[in-house]
């Protein structure tokens, strides 16, 4: 479960984030939405402890990332919009090195590694240096890093950039079934199509504010459109 | 924290992999063949100052001063870490690409910085070591030291980088987080770079002082027959006179004095990061942040700079931005130019304090203005040599070279820019020995005018030769600015470069000389020479070099 309350984030003149308060609970896929800029990314670094938010407070399975940051980075598997480091480095040693950072146990690594490549098609590339992946490849490898340690909550920034529609699928099946055990999973995309049918929960973003948040159902109310049309009747209003 | 030294040390070990994994055939062999000619190049280069290195033996230990080279030695290393090893400390602890994901894992912050000091004590140390290795073995061999002398010498030489680093680390911390306060960061950590590279200098040029009064003490009380050698480092350095002491000492007191100086060395190094860890993470994010934060500011859509400029005007600004805008290119492009105007600076304010500025004055009326102008244009040529701002200009491009291939622009009017950028710099060194020559020589102005325009030819020549070589073989595939620029071997390549084609001119105007053509007469030679080479160069560079360019 994942509990903002009262988070606030300025950069200078501006809040990327506003005041936000919202609650992702346990068994659902929760898809962050926003126009550029809205504060999503930000959100998202709070939510990892990557910055401190200026108020408010952010609990992951109940746990204050700024009193016990340990604890609660262990709960959640990040992954980021752009994975451009350690490019001399392999697969392999990436890959160890993320079971070593979380703990994870020979055999649990062991299943874990050949399970993704192969679902990945990342065999042939274990053992070569990330600089040689392609940007689809590299965002395969860190999905397989974040999931290393089957943390009970997936956050992803922009999984979907760059991947081929098989991978697309692919990932897709695992966020549904990483929430089917119970797990949360968290996302921020632009692909309204992949929010509409796989998210059971979304989450509008705009000027820092979370603007709307709920079930597709609850976001349409009486009316029919599609997420576009709510996406964009939502984000104009008041421009 | 063992899994994250891992990661260091493999992601280290893996720089020395030969060309990538997928390349086969004739890349292999062409990696092969790099790594071949780079490794021989660094040991030509060694070998040199090596010899370099055995000859001040010789010197001292003719002298009976053989103790000397140890102290020498540590001194060396140490200096040399606290110039570089800053730079270095800067770069991979507040620039680094993997601090936002670092932050998003369980490692504490303390943890990290740990992991990155060990890794850049861990270069450094070899840096140190094959820097002290000739005077410990020349020292070992004259003494016929045992097994016990060398391993003390390794374990002393590998650690004497650590006070000097931890000195890097407690200024960066301070330059961070002074800068991260102000919205133009990234030229102030540049400006404040620059002041403490100048401070350092002037620090260094003060202990020569010092140290030309110390050495006459010492041959004083060599004398008088008081052994004195370490007195210099114990009173100014204490851990260096302890390192000293416990190499050369033997017994109980040797290991002693070791033990002392390994307790400093690590325990400050240790107290610091005990002290600064906590605080790491935040800063590097804050840092990280920092641009954001610039960039949140409201800002007029317009300004009276965005007016439209020529294609080309365009990238020789973008060229010459690029390497004031980010402190690595900055620190590492600019700091050789700067140098040298800067030590031009502070010997004629030296001389001046020492009332010898008159002498310096009474030149003019002795030395043939040929003479001046030849050794003027030579100098000021040589503050052009200093730039690596040309040499690492295609490399820097990096994952943009492919956007900047899109452009219509030919690339020759690509190549152009960065070497327009390279004589920009140039000319801006120039400008500041200029004045110095000026103040000194004020009968002499028109002439130092003249060499400095006449110095553009020379100058021109050596951003030529570096973008060329640079076209031919650019380093395009890197992840941080620093190996874009100090891990790129083209530095190194086109400075050697430099000094070939420099010693080749320098060679053809004393030849000027042997055959009585005279001062303005070898002069003139030297000129058109240099104009004929600059115009075949940006032949080249229109063609070769151009299509080099457009086939990375």
């Amino acid at each position: 479960m994942i509990t903002f309350e009262n988070v606030t984030k300025t950069y200078g003149d501006k809040r990327a984030v506003d005041n936000l308060s919202m609650t992702i609970e346990d068994g659902q896929i929760f898809s962050f939405l926003g126009p550029n800029g809205a504060g999503k990314t930000t959100s998202i670094k709070l939510m990892t402890g990557i910055v401190a938010p200026d108020s408010g407070t952010i609990k992951l399975d109940g746990i204050d990332i700024a009193k016990d940051p340990m604890e609660a980075k262990r709960r959640f598997g990040f992954v980021p919009d752009t994975f451009d480091m350690y490019e001399r480095l392999t697969g392999r040693d990436y890959l160890r090195f993320m079971g070593d950072i979380y703990g994870v146990g020979k055999e649990q690594r062991k299943a874990h590694i050949e399970k993704y490549l192969s679902l990945f098609s990342l065999e042939d590339a274990y053992d070569q240096q990330i600089r040689s992946y392609s940007h689809g490849m590299k965002q395969k490898l860190a999905i397989i890093g974040a999931l290393m340690h089957d943390p009970s909550i997936w956050i992803l920034d922009e999984p979907m950039v760059g991947l081929d529609p098989q991978s697309v699928f692919m990932l897709k099946e695992e966020m549904r079934a990483h929430a089917d055990k119970g797990r949360t999973v968290f996302f921020s995309t632009h692909v309204l199509d992949v929010a509409e049918r796989l998210c059971d929960q979304i989450g509008i973003i705009k000027q820092g504010q979370l603007i709307a948040k709920g079930t597709l159902e609850q976001l349409r109310g009486e009316g029919d459109g599609t997420l576009e049309e709510l996406f964009l009747e939502l984000v104009e209003k008041g421009e | 924290m063992g899994a994250y030294l891992r990661l260091l040390i493999r992601d280290r070990l893996a720089a020395f992999r030969i060309g990538g994994n997928q390349k086969a055939g004739k890349n292999k062999l062409l990696g092969v063949l790099k790594v071949v000619g780079i490794t021989l190049a660094v040991l030509v280069l060694y070998a040199s100052v090596a010899m370099m290195e055995y000859l001040l033996f010789d010197l001292l230990h003719s002298m009976g001063q053989g103790e000397l080279a140890l102290s020498v030695a540590m001194l060396g290393c140490t200096l040399v870490t606290l110039i570089y090893g800053f730079f270095h400390v800067n770069g991979k602890l507040f620039f680094s690409r993997d601090t936002s994901f670092l932050a998003s894992l369980p490692l504490t912050s303390r943890t990290i910085l740990t992991g990155k000091m060990f890794m850049t004590a861990v270069g450094e140390a070899g840096v140190s070591l094959l820097f002290a290795a000739p005077l410990v073995v020349c020292y070992g061999i004259a003494n016929r030291m045992g097994i016990l002398y060398y391993l003390k010498s390794l374990i002393v030489y590998a650690t004497v980088p650590l006070v000097p680093l931890t000195i890097g680390m407690l200024l960066s911390f301070v330059l961070i987080r002074v800068s991260a306060l102000w919205k133009r960061r990234e030229g102030i950590t540049t400006l404040i770079s620059f002041a403490l590279f100048i401070v350092i200098m002037i620090g260094e040029m003060g202990l020569q002082n010092m140290e030309d009064e110390e050495i006459s003490k010492w041959l004083l009380s060599m004398l008088v027959g008081q052994r004195s050698v370490t007195q210099f480092l114990l009173r100014n350095l204490p851990w260096l006179g302890w390192a000293h002491d416990g190499i050369i000492t033997e017994g109980i007191a040797g290991f002693g004095q070791l033990a002392l100086y390994l307790a400093v060395s690590l325990g400050v190094i240790a107290v610091a990061i005990l002290l600064l860890g906590g605080g790491y993470m935040k800063l590097a994010i804050r840092q990280e942040e920092s641009i954001r934060r610039a960039n949140s500011q409201k800002k007029r859509l317009f300004k009276g700079g965005d007016q439209e400029r020529k294609p080309m005007v365009a990238l020789f600004w973008q060229e010459v931005k690029d390497v004031i805008t980010v402190p690595v290119y900055a620190t590492n492009c600019l700091i050789g130019m700067v140098a040298l105007p800067i030590m031009v600076a502070m010997i004629v304010a030296m001389m001046a304090k020492e009332g010898n500025l008159g002498e310096l004055s009474a030149l003019a009326d002795v030395i043939p203005v040929g003479a001046f102008l030849a050794g003027a244009t030579g100098l000021f040529g040589l503050v052009g040599g200093m730039c690596e701002a040309a040499s690492t200009a295609v490399s820097r491009e990096g994952a943009r070279h492919e956007m900047r291939k899109t452009y219509p622009i030919s690339g020759g009017q690509h190549l152009r820019a960065k070497v327009g950028m390279g004589v920009f710099y140039h000319l801006i060194g120039v400008v500041v020995v200029a004045v110095v020559l000026i103040a000194i020589l004020p009968s002499f102005w028109m002439y130092t005018l003249l060499a400095a325009v006449c110095s553009v030819a020379p100058a021109l020549l050596l951003s030529l030769l570096s973008v060329i070589m640079d076209a031919y073989h650019p380093r395009l595939n890197w992840k941080t600015e620093t190996e874009a620029v100090k891990q790129n071997t083209n530095a190194m390549i086109s400075m050697l470069l430099s000094f070939v084609a420099v010693a080749l001119l320098v060679a053809a105007y004393l030849l000027c000389l042997h055959l009585q053509l005279g001062w303005i007469g070898g002069f003139a030679v030297v000129m058109a020479l240099c104009i004929g080479l600059d115009a075949l160069l940006l032949l080249w560079l229109d063609r070769g070099a151009a299509k080099a360019y457009f086939a990375h």
